[in-house]
């Protein structure tokens, strides 16, 4: 939580700096499902998280984020009830092409993203963070000039002391623009 | 028109680079559950235990790297009218059977069972197990000996009725 602050934070201070009629800087909150991928120990989940975004060129945009998802408890393995599912906490950067801040319409785009991914599970006692990526497809639609709604589809894979947990994240998130024309 | 074909191509390209990169890091985390019998001689139990006999481990024997997890669920039935102390120790596999060797290792220490039937879950077992870095050692060769001790029994049975060792490995 406190980092998700101290991100949200940074980015207001630097969007106060912005231009007035440059839609550069944005913030934003996104949410939705987080599917592991190939762990019988757990299940589908959900995943929240906030993001800023800054335009580097037309149509390439830098956004830091910070998510937190709590995997689903697990089904029972013959006949064994297991324990509740872990929880991951990321925090990183990624980089995405197609998106034009304040412009409408639908704009179809692919990230790329690295970070630091920790997933714990507090009955198991596992607890392992470690630097890691992911990528993916969406569609931002251009609601407004100052609002984007955007669906993706992210594939995350977090190394882990050997081998490594990934998840499919389907997510759903609003960004504003700070200083984009009325 | 060119901008979205570049779009198209540009993504394409994202997409096998993730794919490439996917297949270079598949790996996955299975549960295997393993049944086994506790043979009963006046308080003392032992089983030579041999995970490589399941189908997920020989399937994947040559990539698994890592033990997540280890975990333990026992029913015990308990006919003395009083408490009886369980503990469970674990050593190299085939160091012996007729007692606890020395060089043994306890993971649960004392465990108090009461009068009647106790169903020891796995979720229990995870917050009492000690040693747990040499149980996980021993788990991942695939074999080791499991050793029980009962101890305050009044001469009547304290039977393991159902035990199983759960493991929660990684492969890549």
């Amino acid at each position: 939580m406190k980092r998700v602050l101290v991100i949200v934070g940074f980015v207001l201070l630097l969007a106060v700096s912005a231009s007035a009629q440059a839609p550069k800087l944005g913030v934003g909150a996104f949410g939705g499902l987080s599917m592991p991928v190939l762990q019988d120990d757990q299940s589908q989940g959900t995943m929240f998280g906030a993001r800023g975004r800054f335009a580097l060129t037309p149509g390439i945009v830098l956004e830091p984020f910070f998510a937190s998802a709590a995997w689903g408890d697990p089904d029972a393995v013959d006949g064994v009830e297991l324990v509740s599912g872990s929880k991951v906490t990321a925090f990183g950067l990624n980089a995405a092409l197609g998106i034009s801040p304040g412009k409408p319409g639908l704009k179809p785009f692919f990230l790329a993203g690295v970070g630091s991914f920790k997933v714990k599970n507090d009955d198991t006692g596992y607890d392992e963070s470690a630097f890691g990526f992911q990528g993916g497809l969406g569609f931002a639609f251009g609601l407004a000039p100052q609002f984007d709604l955007d669906i993706r589809g992210v594939g995350m894979i977090a190394p882990q002391e050997s081998g490594s947990k990934k998840s499919l994240n389907i997510l759903a998130g609003l960004t504003f623009y700070f200083g984009a024309n009325q | 028109m060119r901008k979205i074909k570049n779009l198209f191509g540009l993504s394409l390209i994202a997409v096998m680079t993730l794919a490439l990169a996917g297949c270079l890091i598949i790996s996955g985390t299975f549960v295997i559950v393993y049944d086994f019998d506790l043979t009963a001689e006046t308080g003392f139990y032992y089983y030579p235990v041999d995970i490589t006999e399941e189908e997920d481990w020989e399937d994947n024997k040559d990539k698994i790297d890592f033990i997540d997890v280890v975990g333990f669920e026992f029913t015990i039935e308990n006919d003395n009218s009083v408490d009886v102390t369980f503990n469970v120790y674990v050593d190299e596999f085939g160091t012996g059977g007729g007692s606890v060797p020395a060089t043994a290792s306890i993971i649960i220490d004392g465990l108090t069972v009461p009068p009647g039937t106790t169903k020891f879950t796995y979720a229990q077992s995870l917050a009492v197990l000690k040693n747990v870095d040499r149980l996980k050692a021993l788990v991942k060769s695939g074999t080791f000996d499991y050793y029980g001790t009962a101890t305050g029994n009044e001469g009547a049975n304290f039977r393991i009725s159902t035990s199983k060792v759960i493991v929660t490995v990684s492969a890549s």
